[in-house]
């Protein structure tokens, strides 16, 4: 019983040490220039191993994450999570800084209801911000004296977004679904300046937003013979946002209450079955960032960003009734481009994953590498390289089923 | 044992990826990307140019004075609640004591005399202990009765004031140490005495306190610094009683003080003087229009803020350690009850510190001068340092040659 203890407590001490190194580091620079933060790939496991081409495929390990409409295929209880790893290697001229940082993705979970359709729920980080900046430089003054002058920035924040939805088929010529979404949008953004000739004090600005706001979101999928095209839309109603402004300038805080209308977005999918081995998905999508609307200054002047994703799946023996276990996992490729919200802003991302089935298809984990730039062309000597190692976990069972006999 | 097994393979490996991720592969920050963090929003943020100096230069100087002890409240007076009082001259200095002592009201039932009680005599006890600079001896004190005073004043007939008598402290052979036990009290005359004695009896006193007032006054050079705390000692007899004597003694522990002037001449006030004894205060005055013109000259100025600020002040001696007090107002202060107030109201804005011997030691006003930017940003500063506590007992007097000059950091978002 001891030992238990022990070994109980050495776990505990372990993920908490693992948790505080990867969540106390910094990330992307040029996320500060975007409103919420940097867009995040909200994927399942096995869309996100092809580039995030989900929009049009009908697999229920995809769940709702891609096109809503996929819950419409569904005829059994799914759930799905992934989080990432995340490696950034920031590049100025000679100069750069590798940071690593723990990001939860997602979390879904569908359940079907005969004849109902398909109920789903989910929770997906969809922006992320986060950086701390420091700069130190040691002036000489006209006296001769030195000081210090140091500036802190530090950013977080992000966009997340709850989600439920439904979707069934019409018949067997289309899957709809749609999905009602409460999003959540927080950042704090903290300055810094230090320069102490002797007893100074620090000068402290903050600046808080939060926004909550409602959005829907709709999707279709149709097959046609070995094609299924999809598409699916997001749009966000305006919500009420508020600003608060901390500084040791005053003693009072500012707090602004306004309207926000964050974008709405439109992505088209199709993918094609070759055989049952191979399936190649493809999809390109809008986020209409002119449609933004804020009153008050949040991150940099914002235009449409496109974006295209397009992958590969390859399972050798996926009907065999025998198959060895190679045989039968599922290896992806995916390659992605997206512009960023700033029009001179883009990243791209190649992609390369396997699926590892358990529970006789019951189950699939997935481990997937991404690596990918991202850069903008305003700042040519800044470049940001990045590595995100995904776990994907996904589980689907059947709680009930007709077996069709009558007695 | 399968199972610690299995927890070791399980911890181990998180072990490891624990230490990996804590360790210097990874930053915690970073210095890069400042040009996209000030494309954000250059009024809020602005990396290069966010903190802008201010060192003063000479031409700002318009004057450096110092301020007496006007008035004859506040200034030079020291409480004796220390336990000493200094009596004498030094340089163009003088000082004198003032001692207080109260006879209790009627409705009182101690220390008061009976109608059959006998005055024998009373006696002023200065202190038991007299410590005397042997290099000013002999020197005399001459004790003057005195009316009521708030403050302690140099004795003045016109006043009412009028001499009791004349102690004098000639150089004693045993003393070496510069400590003499030599006369310390003086018997007052009859009539006083009586008066005295009559207003602290029973049957005459009245429903209200009886003051007494001395004055201690050096009228030769050389200081002396009466130890202790001073009393009025009532020698009497009760009744029929005429062989045992009976004592009642006052004390003047709260109400002693002794008071010290340099006498405010022009050619003191002309120069940037301290004096511990008198509490001169010397003044700095400057030009304030070229750092709030460096201020305005900053992008977001109404949003600058003062984040430090110093005067660098050089010990003005060569040996001694002192010990400052320093306050910056934007106005001249001239009364002297008022500019003890404020040395003494708000304890955040004026500073304390000690400087060692000619060592250089910043005073930091940025709290003041902040407030100042923010409240009409005025067009003069002044700087009054005078002495705190004298460290080494010498009654310290200086000029403070050097004008400090200001150095400040200002950040604007």
């Amino acid at each position: 019983m001891a030992m238990t203890i022990q070994q109980n407590f050495c776990i505990a001490v372990a993920w908490v040490c693992f948790a505080g190194a990867s969540l106390c580091h910094a990330q992307s620079v040029l996320s500060v220039q975007y409103p919420g933060g940097l867009p995040l790939a909200h994927s399942t496991g096995p869309s996100l191993s092809m580039g995030g081409a989900g929009t049009g495929v009908r697999n229920d390990f995809f769940g709702m994450a891609d096109n809503v409409a996929n819950l419409g295929g569904m005829n059994r209880a799914v759930f799905s999570a992934a989080t990432s790893f995340d490696f950034l290697t920031v590049k100025e001229e000679n100069a750069a800084a590798t940071f690593f940082a723990l990001s939860p993705r997602l979390f879904s979970f569908a359940f079907h209801i005969s004849p109902v359709g398909t109920f789903g729920f989910s929770l997906d980080q969809r922006t992320s911000m986060r950086l701390k900046f420091v700069n130190d430089t040691t002036i000489t003054l006209s006296d001769g004296t030195s000081v210090t002058d140091s500036i802190g920035f530090a950013d977080q924040g992000g966009l997340s977004s709850w989600q439920a939805g439904w979707g069934r088929a019409i018949g067997r010529w289309a899957f709809v679904g749609v999905s009602y979404e409460r999003m959540y949008l927080s950042s704090e953004d903290i300055t810094l300046y230090g320069a102490d000739l002797g007893g100074g004090m620090a000068r402290y600005d903050s600046t808080h937003y939060l926004f909550r706001g409602n959005a829907l979101r709709a999707g279709i999928l149709v097959p046609v013979r070995k094609w299924m095209f999809g598409m699916s839309g997001e749009y966000v109603f305006a919500g009420d946002a508020e600003r608060t402004v901390r500084s040791t300038m005053t003693t009072s805080n500012e707090n602004t209450k306004f309207s926000l209308s964050l974008p709405p977005s439109l992505s088209f999918g199709a993918s094609y079955a070759f055989s049952p081995s191979w399936m190649a998905a493809a999809s390109p999508g809008i986020t209409l960032w002119q449609s933004y609307r804020s009153p008050v200054k949040l991150g940099d002047h914002v235009d449409n960003a496109l974006s295209f994703a397009a992958g590969l799946q390859y399972i050798p023996a996926p009907n065999l009734l025998v198959p060895r276990y190679w045989e039968i996992m599922q290896y992806r490729v995916g390659f992605r481009y997206g512009e960023l919200p700033v029009v001179t802003g883009s990243e791209f991302a190649f992609t390369v994953g396997i699926g590892l089935p358990l529970l006789r298809g019951g189950g699939l984990i997935d481990c997937i590498a991404e690596y990918g730039s991202r850069s903008d062309s305003r700042f040519a000597n800044h470049s940001e390289n990045f590595l995100h190692l995904f776990i994907g976990i996904n589980g689907g069972r059947k709680w009930s089923q007709n077996t069709g006999i009558r007695y | 044992m399968h199972n610690s097994k299995r927890y070791c393979l399980l911890t181990v490996p998180v072990f490891l990826c624990s230490m990996f991720f804590c360790s210097g592969l990874f930053d915690d920050s970073t210095n890069l990307g400042a040009a996209i963090i000030e494309n954000i929003d250059s009024n809020r943020v602005t990396i290069s140019k966010h903190i802008r100096e201010y060192v003063m230069d000479h031409s700002a100087v318009v004057d450096s004075f110092s301020l007496p002890g006007v008035n004859d409240t506040g200034f030079g007076v020291h409480a004796a609640t220390n336990g000493y009082m200094v009596v004498g001259r030094l340089g163009n200095e003088q000082a004198a004591g003032y001692v207080q002592f109260i006879c209790p009201p009627d409705t009182a039932s101690s220390r008061t005399f009976a109608s059959n009680d006998n005055l024998r005599k009373i006696i002023v006890r200065f202190s038991r202990n007299i410590t005397i600079d042997t290099n000013t001896l002999p020197c005399r004190i001459e004790v003057w009765s005195s009316n009521n005073r708030s403050r302690a004043l140099y004795p003045n007939p016109a006043s009412g004031d009028s001499l009791l008598d004349t102690m004098q402290f000639v150089k004693a052979p045993q003393d070496s140490n510069n400590t003499a036990t030599i006369p310390d009290s003086i018997e007052l005359l009859p009539g006083l005495a009586n008066d005295i004695f009559k207003a602290c009896t029973t049957s005459t006193r009245g429903s209200s306190a009886k003051i007494f007032g001395f004055i201690a006054a050096n009228i030769d050079t050389g200081l002396i610094r009466l130890n202790g705390n001073p009393q009025l000692i009532v020698e009497y007899t009760r009744g029929s009683d005429t062989t045992n004597k009976r004592y009642q003694t006052y004390s003047s522990w709260y109400t002693s003080y002794y008071l010290a002037t340099d006498g405010a001449p022009d050619s003191l006030r002309r120069i940037p003087a301290l004096s511990y004894a008198s509490k001169r205060t010397a003044v700095f005055q400057y030009d304030a229009t070229t750092l709030w013109a460096t201020i305005n000259g900053m992008a977001n100025s109404q949003h600058a803020q003062v984040i430090s600020a110093v005067f660098p002040l050089k010990g003005p001696r060569d040996k001694d350690t002192i010990k400052v007090r320093y306050l910056l107002l934007s106005y001249l202060e001239n009364n002297g009850a008022d500019l003890d107030s404020l040395f003494a109201a708000n304890p955040s804005l004026p500073g304390v510190i000690t400087i060692i011997n000619t060592s250089r030691v910043l005073a930091n006003v940025h709290q003041s001068l902040q407030n100042f930017s923010q409240n009409g940003r005025p067009s003069a500063l002044y700087l009054y340092v005078r002495f705190d506590e004298d460290l080494n007992q010498k009654w310290n007097q200086t000029v403070w040659q050097n004008v400090p000059l200001l150095s400040a950091m200002i950040a604007v978002p």
